[in-house]
């Protein structure tokens, strides 16, 4: 069990892997491993997805993606 | 001249029976469609919460494992709850049935029947209490399937399929499902003997090997997934892999980059490419569900742990669909006892063949348990943890604040029921030492039926779980 939190400036889906996830703000469970996040629709926001690698997080400190900014 | 034309008859007659004789293909998919077939997101559920989300997984083990089943079922169905102010039953809540060889027959039988399983002129009757192995075993004798048994394409798994198709199933379809369109979700496992890897009979696998699982007779799915080892031949389904348009999905890339970091992910998207290679696997063979995986969690497991599934669990909590999570294992495992350490003699081939096709099995199970409580105590335990910083943070400095929030988690309930838990040692010794076979007398099947509902009622988790939802039995 890996965490993530993906900071944007409201709250709205996240994806994993092309598939709906979570909410944005908020720390989302996800399996150990590469995987690639986007915001879905509408895609009003930069960068189209973030791939990344996940591992070795805690519930206390899950990996905090910066990256999503409206465009 | 009249025997002559005798023996050109029969040869003719029995040439005609043998080239007719070939396994039902399973149909070419036109075009890969995610959104359609069966899946767990097209089947509706008007009466089932998502909220309250309930797995059952039923073992292999013939009859056994089929009435132990069946004992749980019965129990569920008079079983009322409480939830989110509406009075429902406990069956009606369930969301997924992943089942294994004796088990597929109750798991399957409900899926496509419903409320017809608990009629006696039914489940009971045409498989239940019913002398199937006799049948089976009868069929091979019949000079007619002498020569259907000759032709490369039909083994001795086709009579078994054939006669749960006519005689159990009706000559249901998996489109028969789909258009139901109800959970549960209904999830029968083989295994993919090249592969040593579970083959779960929906659309998500396949698709990858571009077949309409609407087609496929539920038959076929149950034949495969209790095709005993050594006494059935392998269940064949055609390879089409390549002519439907078939996208990888997004998991797959991801999952090839990490052998290293989790090498379980990477296996299974290795064993799923394995499928798209339709030169080298234009059919693909399956033998029983049990000979991956004998108590059918791993699929529900995998959808706990993972984000890779279409029905994912672990996304759906995270989307805070569920409140709480309920996985219900009803195993009908065995453990025969054996004089062989008794003896300096090396054990017969039976014996062996007996020991390599169910001690492993045995084994696999239980660490497929401990990974089901380990998943779930991992939550609870890191849950803990983020309420004790939280809890030194504020002491230390009442100010300060955790730097992102906690994940929403679900309540969970992992449900073991199985021979082990009976107390008296007597009755607990009587169970374990039932055979495997597709025909038990009528007395044990009863008590079967019984021992089911009472390990469950035992059960600690099942007595909280119950509490909660304010179980009355009926």
């Amino acid at each position: 069990m890996e965490y993530v939190f993906i900071n944007y400036v409201t709250g709205r889906l996240v994806r994993v892997d092309g598939k709906d996830w979570g909410i944005t703000n908020s720390t989302l469970i996800v399996e150990k491993g590469h995987h690639n996040f986007d915001l879905g629709e509408p895609p009003n926001y930069q960068p189209a997805s973030v791939q990344t690698v996940v591992q070795n997080t805690t519930i206390i400190s899950p990996l905090i993606i910066n990256d999503f900014q409206p465009s | 001249m009249n025997k002559l034309l005798q023996s050109v008859f029969v040869t003719v007659i029995m040439s005609a029976v043998t080239s007719c004789a070939a396994y039902p293909v399973n149909p070419q998919l036109a075009q890969y469609n995610p959104s359609s077939g069966y899946r767990y997101e097209n089947l509706k559920a008007p009466a089932n919460s998502e909220s309250l989300f309930v797995i059952l997984t039923f073992s292999g083990g013939g009859t056994r494992a089929a009435a132990l089943s069946y004992g749980v079922m019965e129990r569920l169905r008079n079983t009322k709850i409480q939830w989110e102010g509406q009075e429902r039953r406990l069956l009606d809540e369930v969301d997924v049935i992943s089942s294994v060889s004796g088990g597929s027959f109750t798991a399957a039988y409900y899926g496509l029947f419903r409320e017809e399983l608990f009629d006696p002129e039914k489940y009971e009757k045409v498989f239940l209490y019913r002398d199937i192995q006799g049948e089976l075993i009868a069929s091979l004798f019949n000079p007619i399937n002498w020569f259907r048994l000759a032709s490369s394409g039909f083994g001795r798994i086709e009579l078994a399929a054939e006669l749960y198709d006519r005689e159990i199933f009706r000559e249901k379809t998996f489109g028969d499902l789909i258009n139901q369109g109800r959970r549960p979700y209904l999830m029968v496992n083989a295994t993919d003997i090249t592969m040593g890897a579970q083959f779960t009979f929906v659309q998500d696998q396949f698709d990858l090997i571009c077949s309409d699982l609407a087609g496929v007779p539920v038959s076929r799915a149950v034949a495969a997934s209790s095709n005993f080892p050594i006494a059935f031949t392998s269940l064949i389904v055609n390879n089409y892999a390549g002519k439907c348009g078939y996208m990888e999905p997004e998991w797959m890339k991801q999952a090839s980059k990490d052998l290293l970091i989790n090498p379980p992910r990477f296996n299974r998207a290795r064993i799923a490419r394995s499928y798209l290679n339709s030169d080298e696997r234009r059919y693909v063979h399956l033998l029983d569900g049990g000979v991956a995986d004998n108590i059918g969690l791993r699929s529900p497991l995998l959808a706990i742990q993972s984000n890779d599934f279409s029905w994912s669990i672990v996304n759906k909590i995270n989307l805070k669909q569920i409140k709480k999570l309920v996985v219900i294992v009803v195993d009908a495992r065995t453990d025969p006892k054996t004089d062989i350490d008794k003896s300096r003699s090396s054990p017969g081939l039976g014996t062996l063949i007996d020991i390599i096709s169910s001690v492993p099995m045995s084994n696999y199970s239980f660490d497929t348990v401990q990974q089901l409580l380990g998943t779930f105590e991992s939550g609870t335990r890191e849950g803990a943890t983020y309420a004790a910083c939280q809890s030194i943070l504020q002491d230390q400095c009442p100010a300060g604040k955790m730097r992102t929030p906690p994940p929403y988690m679900a309540d969970t309930f992992a449900i073991y029921v199985g021979f082990d838990q009976i107390k008296d040692e007597k009755e607990r010794q009587d169970f374990l030492n039932l055979p495997t076979t597709f025909a038990l007398p009528k007395e044990e099947i009863d008590k079967l039926r019984r021992i089911g509902p009472k390990i469950l009622d035992e059960s600690e988790s099942y007595q909280k779980l119950c509490g909660e939802l304010k179980c009355q039995k009926e």
